[in-house]
């Protein structure tokens, strides 16, 4: 039962209550559907700011940010029925006076038309310093400055001084002009400086030039006063018949004042912009007037109207051709309780659609969950038995891949994540097959057999197990040869940053173990290996401590600042670190962060790039772990990035950002580098490239990390002589990377930075030698403040250890994530949902048998149906004997010929690729191919043979004159790279009978076989009756047994199903236990689990149909007051 | 005996800041107030009532005959030449005009629904279930205003619009209106609290009109009862009604407890009277006949739905 406060459950349990209406919300800000902070605030009003947003796919921006300039009107659309206009302003003509000019005004910044100067001369209308100024000399003129903003309607406004204080002999009118056809006709605003200094704001319009009054108006609003030097702000709208004009003394913080009024004497001019006249009798002398802004916007409307915008044939709608399936849907349902209105989610899901029938619009959706596993996946080869075969894994492996995890995300730059969740088998990187698994149980000093991996309840989900109990006995995971995905160099000069995260369980060890005595073999390890005694190890001591082991090639380094692992049996979250170029290793222990710059860590023996075939890494585990992470690149940085265990970095704010696209630069950047005209990364044209330099040389750009930032990124392109010359990234002297050669616009990742030191970009070459463009540029640097806390990761699906194992995984073809994940759950009775709040439920049988799960939420009694009780009982559904088809799976212990082709083919010169699909599944091949020309050999391993006559009869040729290389293959098929050097064609054949074939490739199959497992009961009173069950996943006739056993326990009496109708409580939930009180003797009464929830809202009345079935009641071993019988055979 | 001008006030209907005068519809004027109940009948034949929160009134006004001009003037609205709505019925019939939550100080959800603050020193509004601290007999809750921080020079609390395209209850120019509430400060942190009651006017477009109505400032050691009383002026289509407080008379930790708000017409306060909200109405539907005479109509039956958001 979903949880909710006290005041809740008080409230619903009532006699009388009062819902508040259910809440359905769709978050329009989603692809195609838009509105963010608009249409969503349906209770903005005019005056206040709002953005409509349309986010797309490809990123096309479409968002307008601005004030309503008026309320909304039409009715709501919260319930889809109605249609709602919103008009914004658009902010399209802007002058900020930033050039300077004796006059005139000349064009706005933003727009680009001309302003208009009327009367006086150029002299009179001068620019300088952001200030635009009209000078007015003498009386009873009216000087203006006009621009045409192409809009009858709109709504602009201007900062100014008014170059007097009070006005002395006569008054002084200030202008504001618009919906001007000429200068004879027009509205104006006039903000009039009387001789006391009182500032009067009134309206009227100037007829063929002669200024009326509008007749709908008082005479004038009084807007204070003003003193020289004051500055005011002032707009004017004009929008249909209605004026209004606003001013407000920005100076004294006065409050605005408005005036308006109505009037429809203009319809067409769209000329707007300011004046000052000195009216009769003024004695101030030359007044300059000082105009420091004006912007000027014009209305743009939204319909927010459900059928025009999502009509699918309306071309013209910016969701138009968009998907329309992915805005989230939530429902909510709730009541007035003592503390207010509260609501329960009822479901969450993504829409699914909006038809459009007469009256109203129909909201549907599904599951977004459901809709993120229509995916097609292939899970990778695993070899059960060496790897480990849980289907537990197979689960959590297909959510990873549809975005959905249930242990922490893997950051940008994870190499290889092991979740461990029931297989040694990584998540990342995906499919490679070259990884070398044992699990070794020990039975004496340095002597091991090969297990099948056990698994135990972890961290997250399951874990692998590990145990060292005595010094002559252990279980050990070893996972060597690991392959990581595509990435930095491990070691190397280049580059040599890494970082393991994983979690172990506190589990005692002995001292020593029985690989080695104390101190010499930790209890965990993951080393990385480069050539000679370059090599870290990142472990848990064998004394409990999170250790690193650097060998930088010179010296061996040991960072052990006594971080320790109790022995508590607890999970722990452990984390290492290291930089060879920081000289910088940090260690972690649930939550707990130690760091060290002092072990004089130097790279001068690191190979210069990576030598991979002798460092990739190795794992070795004596206990229990989970989820292990491996990291390079600037995210293992833990001064950069969070530890996995602590969480993700929220997005942080932009402080300063320069993309050297004119030449005014938002940063302090020294150095010779010169602006360049480059196609770049973004689609500006300029990048900042280094200067020309000689061999030998160097060249630096600086930029100044500027306040508030902690983070820098930019971008990169280098052209230079691969190896010899190159570009280097310096973060306060400390280099961070270097590269060099041909790389083309790339992002560099975050780094951490201090305001005030200085970043360096360094081009610098060797003493000969120059190639491409022989520089390097960069572009887009952005700084970023400091993130907030990170957040901690959250379980996104709930699931429950199941289990049922699997021989192999060798699947051919991709299936949808969500039939993959139905046929594992048939095949352990799972139940699958997704829940109220749309996260994924895999719960198998064992997790209703908890005792959370066995304790009753709430009383249903017959008392409180609306409908009598639908009992369904089925005696025909009665069965004791289940029969379970299944596809057994076999793994071969030793290598076979898992393809054999006997029919010669014919290899015309050149290079050929051909691809052979396997008769049965493969989960390893030997990828080595021979080319054989003697076939006396019986070992079993990949050969192909090439021979001059179709018939084998000629010559048999050698690798010298042939080749073959394995380029691809899975668990269905190869792909075989052949080259044929020869002067003809030649053939696969050979003629030396029967037992060699043309072509061979060994390999391990796993071979499948259709097999039943029946289990009986028998029973006296009833002859047989068999049911018969297909589960699509189950590989293990012990697992088809269990199965089998599970069905007929359920099966072998009537099971007992109701639907009820019951007073509604937006609590329950399916899987929820419930016991049921009985009304009429039906003898319903007992515990009911709820299978399906429907809901029905009507109003104030709210019911819901509840499927229920029965279940047993929980008794304790041959305790008859508890109804042990009863309990183990049933009512 | 002197002559009375009028036995029946007017009825104003139309577009905010426009309304129309129409006469008092003689046939009478049917508003039930609906609320939707379910009764849910239990297995034994008891019942639980369910109740969704809120209502919405039907009106019904019948007029026994019209002046052609002045149907034409309702008609104008029926057909759609004034636009397609919703518009707004005064009634003067109901007193309060404030909402039923905002009239019952909070009683109808349990939460301060209809009242807002615009930052924490401003106060926060709650809803109080103490019976020390509610005026009405027997009324289960009132409005607390609290001041968990230090409070601003003036908080106010403004009592919302009920419909996100209004900027206040609706009113006509020139017609005097009240605004009243009782209030108490909580007497155990603060005894002693400033506070007067006042009405903002707003037009159209929400921006204030003239000057706001104020009751004076009064020290309330006790239930002490605000009003605040002034005609519209030109210019205002909307009343906002608000609380200000001086924040230098108010105890970090103190609250205020108001009850029995009330927005009436008039020119002097009247005894509380609970309220039901002047909402949007949309017009379902008008019957009308001709008689002999074209210039007349016959029993104009308008029929409006209150559109409650």
């Amino acid at each position: 039962m979903q949880s909710a406060s006290a005041e809740f459950i008080a409230a619903v349990a009532a006699n009388e209550r009062t819902w508040v209406q259910p809440s359905l919300y769709a978050d329009w800000d989603q692809d195609g559907y838009g509105a963010a902070g608009t249409i969503d605030d349906l209770s903005a009003q005019a005056g206040e700011s709002i953005t409509v947003t349309h986010s797309f796919d490809d990123g096309r921006p479409d968002a307008v940010s601005s004030s309503l300039t008026s309320d909304p009107t039409g009715e709501m659309v919260s319930d889809l029925t109605g249609s709602r206009v919103y008009e914004l302003q658009d902010l399209a003509y802007l002058d900020y006076y930033s050039r300077t000019t004796a006059g005139p005004w000349g064009n706005l910044e933003v727009g680009g038309v001309a302003w208009q100067r009327s009367n006086g001369v150029d002299a009179d209308f001068p620019i300088s310093a952001g200030t635009a100024r009209i000078l007015s000399t003498d009386v009873s003129v009216l000087r203006y400055s006009l621009a045409n903003i192409g809009n009858t309607d709109a709504t602009w406004r201007t900062r100014m001084q008014l170059g007097i204080g009070s006005a002395t002999g006569g008054t002084v009118s200030y202008w504001f002009i618009g919906r001007g056809t000429d200068i004879s006709n027009y509205y104006t605003a006039h903000m009039e400086v009387l001789t006391t200094g009182e500032v009067r704001l009134r309206l009227f319009k100037r007829v063929a030039g002669s200024l009326l009054s509008l007749d709908s108006l008082p005479s004038y609003v009084s807007a204070g006063t003003n003193v020289n030097g004051d500055v005011w702000e002032v707009s004017f709208t004009y929008k249909g018949d209605v004026l209004t004009a606003t001013a407000q003394n920005i100076t004294a913080a006065s409050a605005q004042v408005s005036v308006s009024g109505t009037d429809s004497s203009f319809t067409t001019g769209t000329l707007a912009g300011m004046g000052v006249r000195r009216e009769t009798g003024n004695t101030n002398g030359t007044i300059t007037t000082q105009y420091e802004e004006f912007m000027a916007s014009v209305p743009q409307f939204y319909e927010a109207s459900p059928r025009q915008y999502f009509s699918p044939f309306n071309t013209d709608s910016p969701v138009s051709a968009y998907d329309r399936d992915v805005a989230p849907v939530k429902l909510e349902h709730g009541l007035i309780t003592a503390n207010g209105e509260e609501r329960v989610r009822i479901f969450t899901g993504q829409m699914a659609n909006i038809s459009l029938p007469t009256g109203a619009v129909e909201l549907h959706a599904i599951s977004a969950t459901r809709f993120a596993l229509s995916k097609a996946v292939k899970p990778p080869i695993v070899n059960g038995p060496k790897e480990g075969g849980n289907a537990t894994w197979l689960v959590n492996w297909i959510l990873q891949e549809c975005g959905i995890y249930v242990s922490p995300t893997p950051r940008a730059g994870t190499r290889a994540w092991f979740p461990m969740h029931g297989s040694l088998h990584p998540y990342l990187p995906y499919g490679h097959r070259a990884t070398s698994y044992q699990y070794r149980r020990y039975t004496d000093e340095n002597v091991y057999r090969l297990e099948r991996p056990k698994f135990v309840e972890g961290p997250f989900s399951l874990a692998a197990y590990a145990e060292q109990p005595t010094t002559t006995t252990a279980r050990r995971v070893l996972i060597s040869n690991i392959q990581v995905t595509a990435g930095e160099d491990l070691i190397s000069q280049a580059s040599n940053r890494g970082r393991v995260e994983f979690w172990v369980r506190g589990d005692a060890a002995t001292a020593d173990t029985p690989m080695g005595p104390l101190n010499t073999v930790p209890l965990v390890q993951f080393a990385i290996r480069g050539p000679g005694s370059i090599w870290v190890a990142a472990e848990v001591s064998s004394g409990r401590t999170v250790r690193l082991q650097v060998h930088d090639g010179i010296s061996n380094q040991v960072y052990n600042p006594g971080l320790t692992v109790p022995t508590d049996d607890a999970w722990h979250s452990v984390g290492m670190a290291w930089s060879f170029d920081n000289n910088k290793v940090w260690l972690y222990l649930d939550g707990t962060e130690q760091s060290t710059t002092s072990l004089g860590l130097n790279t001068g023996a690191l190979p210069a790039t990576d030598e991979l075939a002798a460092n990739t890494p190795e794992l070795y585990s004596l206990l229990p772990i989970s989820d292990l992470y491996f990291t390079t690149g600037p995210e293992a940085n833990p001064d950069l990035y969070a530890w996995i265990d602590e969480g993700e970095s929220p997005p942080t704010a932009v402080v300063a950002f320069e993309d050297f696209e004119d030449e005014t630069y938002s940063v302090t950047v020294g150095g010779n580098w010169f602006r360049f005209n480059i196609s770049g990364p973004d689609s500006g044209t300029w990048s900042l490239r280094s200067a020309a330099i000689p061999h030998s040389g160097q060249t630096d750009c600086t930029i100044t990390v500027p306040a508030g930032a902690a983070t820098v990124s930019f971008w990169y392109k280098v052209s230079s002589e691969e190896g010899f010359d190159y570009f280097r990234f310096l973060n306060n002297g400390i280099t961070q990377f270097s590269v060099s050669g041909e790389e083309d616009w790339r992002e560099s990742a975050q780094y951490t930075v201090v305001p005030g030191q200085t970043l360096t970009f360094r081009y610098f070459k060797d003493t000969t030698v120059v190639a491409g463009m022989d520089a390097a540029f960069i572009d887009r640097v952005e700084f970023r403040a400091a993130g907030g806390a990170p957040v901690p990761f959250a379980p996104q699906a709930v699931v429950r250890p199941i289990e049922i194992e699997f021989e192999a995984l060798a699947e051919p073809l991709a299936r949808e994530a969500w039939e993959l994940l139905s046929a594992v759950a048939k095949s352990s009775l799972t139940a699958m949902r997704t829940d109220e709040l749309d996260q994924f439920c895999f719960l198998p049988p064992n997790y209703f048998v908890e005792a959370a799960q066995l304790t009753e939420t709430e009383t249903v009694s017959t008392e409180l149906n609306a409908a009598d009780p639908g009992i369904t009982l089925d005696p025909s559904k009665v069965r004791n004997s289940v029969q379970v088809n299944f596809d057994e799976v076999r793994i071969d212990t030793s290598n076979i010929f898992v393809l054999s082709v006997t029919t010669a083919i014919p290899l015309v010169r050149g290079t050929s690729y051909l691809t052979f699909y396997f008769p049965e599944p493969v989960v390893s091949i030997d990828e080595s191919v021979s080319v054989v020309t003697a076939f006396a050999s019986t070992a079993v391993e990949s050969v192909v043979s090439f021979n001059t006559a179709e018939d084998g009869s000629g010559t048999y040729l050698t690798s010298s004159m042939v080749g073959v290389t394995v380029t691809e293959w899975d668990a269905g098929s190869v792909t075989i790279q052949f080259r044929n050097n020869y002067v003809s064609t030649v053939y696969i054949v050979n003629n030396a009978g029967t037992q060699f074939p043309f072509l061979g490739i060994a390999g391990l199959g796993a071979h499948v076989a259709e097999a039943s497992a029946t289990t009986t009961e028998v029973q006296l009173n009833r002859s047989e009756r068999l049911l018969t069950v297909s589960a699509p996943f189950t590989q293990r006739r012990a697992d088809a047994f269990l199965l089998g056993s599970m069905i007929l326990s359920q099966t072998r009496q009537p099971q007992a199903e109701i639907a009820i109708e019951v007073d509604g409580d937006p609590r329950r939930q399916p899987g929820d236990l419930v016991e049921l009180s009985d009304k009429y003797g039906t003898k319903l009464a007992g515990q009911w689990r709820i299978m399906a929830i429907e809901h029905r809202i009507r109003g104030a009345a709210y019911t819901q149909l509840l499927s229920l079935q029965g279940i047993k009641p929980i008794v304790k071993w041959d305790d008859h007051e508890t109804g042990w019988e009863k309990g183990v055979w049933g009512p | 005996m002197a002559i009375v001008d009028r036995i029946v006030p007017d009825i104003y209907f139309g577009r905010p800041g426009a309304l129309e005068t129409f006469p008092w519809p003689l046939g009478g004027m049917q508003r039930p107030y609906e609320r939707q109940v379910a009764d849910f009948l239990t297995g034994s034949g008891a019942h639980r009532v369910n109740k969704i929160v809120g209502g919405s009134r039907l009106f019904t006004l019948n007029w026994d005959n019209l002046r052609y001009d002045t149907y034409a003037r309702l008609e104008a609205y029926v057909a759609g030449h004034m636009g397609t709505g919703p518009f707004v019925l005064l009634d003067p019939s109901a007193i309060n005009l404030l909402t039923v939550n905002q009239s019952s100080a909070t009683s109808e959800r349990n939460s301060a629904t209809g009242f807002t603050t615009s930052a924490t020193n401003h106060g926060t509004p709650g809803s109080n279930s103490s019976s020390t601290h509610i005026h009405r007999a027997g009324a289960p809750r009132s409005l607390r205003w609290e001041f968990t921080v230090a409070a601003a020079t003036n908080p106010l609390l403004e009592v919302t619009t009920v419909y996100s395209g209004w900027h206040g209850v609706p009113v006509r120019v020139g017609d005097s209106y009240v605004f009243s509430a009782w209030v108490k400060p909580d007497g155990t942190v603060d005894g002693s609290i400033q506070v007067e009651a006042k009405i903002q006017w707003r037009n159209a477009a929400g921006a204030t009109v003239g000057s706001e109505a104020s009751g004076g400032v009064q020290t309330v050691t006790g239930w002490t009862r605000l009003v605040a009383t002034a005609a519209a002026p030109v210019g205002a289509v909307y009343a906002s009604c608000r609380l200000v407080a001086v924040g230098s008379t108010i105890t970090t930790g103190a609250s205020l407890y108001v009850d029995e708000l009330q927005l009436e017409v008039g020119s002097a306060v009247t005894d509380w009277r609970p309220g039901t909200g002047v909402y949007p109405v949309s017009i379902l539907a008008m019957g009308d006949a001709a008689p002999w005479a074209s210039t007349w109509r016959t029993g104009p039956a308008l029929v409006l739905r209150e559109v409650v958001v």
